[in-house]
């Protein structure tokens, strides 16, 4: 396998490394089917290019279909001209990424820490980034999450996670979209994604400022892409 | 028994190994009076299950070949094809679907879908063969259906739908409840061949009605008769709900299960049934052909007897009286006498004895009809020939082959093993597209490839026991190949002058890397400065270049050449002196281009308790495995890798010692990619070392 050049590539207009450090959480939140796995899997692309190492966990897809999600989106921003790289050379990316699923019910910490071990022990694959996509964040895994966060400082890991929110429960005071609300202190970045017509709206709900420093972006429901207005 | 094509099932068994393929058509065998007594597989009683026709497939208790044969229930003819399980014969698995009406999907009710299953189901619906689930082994400790009819939506997408529910589990079980009848069945006698018809026992009466309703649910979808009776709350008979399943199996979109456990003889007749409710005669599959006067366009087949003869020969074997052809008739028929024409190789033979296959006994038979499966008697031809009537032109789809990736040399010990190998490998070439042979120029040895370790080494093994060869074998060999990775020019001159007529020719011109084809040559001269008539010399100059690269004289792949320049002299150029310019030509561009080697990388895919998770990710990543990912299951996770095929000699061996034999792999290729530079160096000194 070729080592690839490190490529800088910002989805967020906002180098990752800059978003997120070691230690860190961040949220991407949206309703269902609005693009919240191709959101991670582009934060997960744009660590790898760098040669940041992404563990990524999936609680509800098979090896096999997130390898399919990379693959597309890959393809995608080769085909939109993103990046500057041939379809093939994620080939030369994947050492970069190792894909662990579990079954939603069957996911807890100490199995999560034991093939972590599995992997990192042996130095097979010590990450940098933790991408979780299928945890549910509710009042349910608070107390999972606060396990993980010690985790993630103990490794040195900055995790993203994604969370299915609901319209039709009420936010809670400050507007934070139930049932996320509950485990929103845990969280140093949120970031929600409404989908407004024709587009995907990326609103930074925490930890980043809409502002004009900031650009302001969307993800283009044809491609999943993030893309700059 | 009278030809109906109605009352015809062509259809194969096909599963993970181990799974009790061979156990269940020996039942069916059975049940149906082709046999009068049931072996074990691993021929622990001597004599080894019947459709184990190979000495070696009844030692080692795996099944190597299709063994086609034929039996009858209730007045059906059904044509079975025993299918292998393992990966590395994934040839004759396909080869078996191509000629499939439909198939019987096993699972190990306590393996559950495991990675074998995942791709005989792929390659099920390549052909799309509508199948049935036979969940097996249900007296066995640890067995689930629930699970496993859970695994059968999860894992492979199918719409399974449970047709029986289990009396009884594991060393209890005693029967199924029939969710369509609504009858208990248990199996008594020996043998289980006496049926027993009951009132469901009053434990399982709730949930054979909740889960009737669910099969009714899902099969209301195919039948607007069955929707209406649920709708109108209207009496549901057996007839419509049968209606609605089969409708539902045909077209792919539900999957019926059944279940029960072949080796404790119990509810084998009921899936007999099954297969003659459930799935298609010849008459409902669309085949085609493909017209070799229109450009290959594809031609509908139909079943008529009077039409002109379309047949495929779909396997090969050496019988005591000569090579058996396996054929399966799509249009017209084939008897005894006809001349029919061998498409590939456009010679027409007479049709000599015609047979029908029960394992290793016949009968012989005089005519085979569309729709069925039989076997031709002294006929010249390989697997995957088409058969037609004289004035046709038609051929039935060729399947797709893989490139062989593995080699091993052969090395006969005496004459009489050299005549009897020839012989040998003449007939495995004929039966196994994916295995190929040659005589090494260099070293004169015989060389093998094919698919896998596996593979190979079977093949030997049928050499020595079916054919007395002593044969001794070198080290398997990878497939390696070279490439360039960036774009060079040359300008070569040849001159000799050595007395007489001398040799001259220039070319100049590039070569570059491409993805999508092997080789490819262009020629861009004008002005002539390379006579026209020289050209096709220059290609060949090329080309035997390739078949043995100057970096690693490992065959190069993915070169485009181009010539734009040369020059020619009148007397001295000629197309001897041409060629050799061009492997000048070829020699000087390559060495500059960047050479690479190339290896086949494996997908190698591993199930392994969860406690051994992290002693086979090591054992993968010593391997230079580049691990994809793992998935959790229960107690059982799966390790996908991608490994290259030069590392994985022996894996076998040592995944089972690291796991207590507890964990199972299946390899298949996966594409070919760069060797890392310190692996090529070790390749590069390996090579010198053995020429020296």
């Amino acid at each position: 396998m070729t080592e690839h050049k490190s490529i800088d590539y910002n989805p967020l207009g906002i180098e990752t490394d800059n978003i997120i450090k070691k230690g860190d959480f961040a949220a991407v939140i949206a309703r269902a089917g609005v693009g919240k796995t191709s959101f991670l899997v582009q934060v997960a692309l744009s660590c790898m290019l760098k040669q940041k190492k992404v563990l990524h966990v999936s609680l509800h897809d098979s090896v096999k279909k997130v390898s399919l999600w990379y693959k597309e989106i890959f393809t995608n921003l080769v085909n939109q001209h993103v990046i500057d790289l041939p379809v093939g050379s994620l080939d030369s990316l994947l050492p970069c990424r190792f894909i662990m699923t579990f079954k939603v019910d069957g996911f807890s910490l100490p199995g999560f820490v034991e093939r972590f071990s599995d992997i990192t022990e042996q130095g097979i694959f010590v990450p940098d980034v933790l991408i979780v996509d299928g945890l549910p964040l509710n009042e349910t895994t608070d107390k999972l999450l606060k396990e993980i966060k010690a985790f993630a400082v103990q490794n040195s890991l900055s995790a993203w996670f994604s969370g299915h929110i609901h319209r039709d429960e009420e936010p809670n005071a400050d507007g934070t979209p139930a049932p996320f609300f509950h485990v929103a202190d845990n969280f140093d970045i949120v970031i929600q994604l409404q989908p407004t017509g024709e587009r995907i709206c990326v609103n930074f709900v925490k930890g980043i400022a809409n502002d004009s420093d900031n650009p302001m972006i969307h993800v283009d429901p044809s491609s999943m892409l993030i893309m700059e207005l | 028994m009278e030809y109906n094509i109605e009352k015809t099932r062509n259809i194969g068994i096909s599963a993970h190994i181990d799974s009790g393929k061979t156990t269940l058509t020996e039942r069916f065998l059975f049940y149906t009076n082709r046999i009068h007594a049931i072996h074990e597989v691993k021929g622990k009683d001597g004599v080894g299950a019947t459709m184990d026709s190979m000495e070696l497939e009844k030692e080692r208790g795996i099944t190597i070949a299709s063994a086609a044969t034929f039996c009858e229930w209730n007045d059906y003819q059904i044509n079975l094809i025993d299918t292998p399980g393992h990966v590395d014969f994934t040839i004759e698995v396909e080869r078996s679907l191509r000629v499939l009406d439909g198939a019987i999907l096993i699972l190990c009710s306590v393996g559950g879908v495991q990675s074998q299953s995942i791709t005989v189901d792929r390659q099920m619906r390549r052909y799309k063969v509508p199948c049935i689930a036979f969940i097996n082994k249900c007296d066995r400790s640890g067995a689930n259906p629930d699970k496993v009819t859970h695994q059968l939506k999860e894992k492979l997408g199918h719409n399974a739908v449970a047709l029986q529910i289990p009396i009884g589990m594991e060393a209890d079980f005693k029967g199924v409840v029939d969710l369509v009848s609504m009858q208990a069945i248990y199996f008594d006698g020996e043998n289980g061949e006496i049926l027993r018809y009951e009132k469901i026992p009053a434990n399982l009466l709730d949930k054979a009605e909740s889960m009737r309703e669910e099969l009714i649910d899902e099969a209301s979808l195919f039948s607007d008769e069955l929707t209406d009776a649920v709708l109108e709350d209207s009496e549901i008979t057996i007839e419509m709900l049968i209606g609605a399943v089969r409708a539902g199996t045909l077209e792919r979109k539900l999957t019926p299960v059944f279940l029960g456990s072949a080796y404790k003889n119990k509810a084998i007749q009921p899936l007999l049934d099954a297969v003659l409710k459930f799935l298609p005669s010849p008459e409902e599959i669309e085949n085609e052909a493909l017209d070799m006067d229109a450009e290959e366009a594809p031609v509908k087949l139909n079943h008529n007897l009077s039409d002109p003869t379309v047949a495929l020969a779909f396997k090969l074997e050496d019988g005591m009286y000569g090579q058996l052809t396996y054929i399966r008739v799509y249009q017209g028929m084939i008897s005894k006498g006809d001349t029919v024409k061998n498409i590939r190789t456009g010679k027409t033979f007479k049709v000599g004895r015609l047979v029908r296959m029960h394992a290793n006994q016949m009968e012989e038979i005089s005519s085979i009809k569309a729709g069925i499966i039989g076997a031709l008697f002294g006929i010249d031809c390989a697997s995957g020939d088409t058969f037609v009537s004289k004035h046709l032109n038609l051929s039935m789809t060729s399947m797709f082959v893989p490139d062989p990736v593995i080699s091993l040399a052969l090395l006969p010990d005496d004459n009489k093993s050299l005549v009897n190998m020839s012989k040998a490998l003449n007939r495995f070439t004929k039966e196994d597209p994916t295995f190929r042979t040659f005589v090494d120029e260099d070293t004169n040895e015989t060389i093998i490839q094919g698919m896998g370790e596996l593979h190979l080494d079977v093949y030997v093994e049928r050499m020595r026991r079916e054919y007395a060869v002593n044969v001794t074998t070198g080290q398997p060999g990878v497939a390696y190949r070279e490439t360039i990775t960036r774009r060079s020019e040359f300008n070569y001159t040849h001159k000799k002058q050595t007395g007489g007529a001398g040799q001259f020719g220039r070319i100049a011109g590039f070569m570059e890397p491409i993805t999508d084809e092997e080789f490819v040559f262009e020629n861009k001269i004008t002005g002539g400065s390379i006579p026209t008539q020289f050209i096709s010399s220059c290609e060949k100059g090329f080309l035997s270049c390739i078949k043995k690269g100057p970096y690693l004289e490992f065959p190069v792949s993915g070169i485009r050449i181009v010539i734009n320049d040369g020059a020619s002299h009148s007397v001295d150029s000629s197309e001897m002196a041409f060629q050799s310019a061009a492997r000048g030509a070829f020699r000087e561009g390559y060495n500059r281009a960047a050479p690479v080697i190339h290896e086949p990388i494996m997908k190698v895919v591993v199930e392994t308790p969860n406690e051994f998770n992290g002693a086979v990710m090591a054992l993968l990543n010593q391997r230079r495995g580049m691990i994809v990912g793992s998935q959790e299951d229960g107690a059982m996770s799966t390790i996908e890798t991608q490994a290259p095929l030069a590392e994985m000699f022996g894996f076998s061996t040592v995944l089972r010692s690291a796991t207590q034999g507890k964990a199972q792999f299946t390899m298949e290729f996966f594409s070919y990619k760069q060797v890392p530079k310190s692996v090529a160096e070790e390749i590069q000194k390996k090579l010198k070392d053995s020429q020296k």
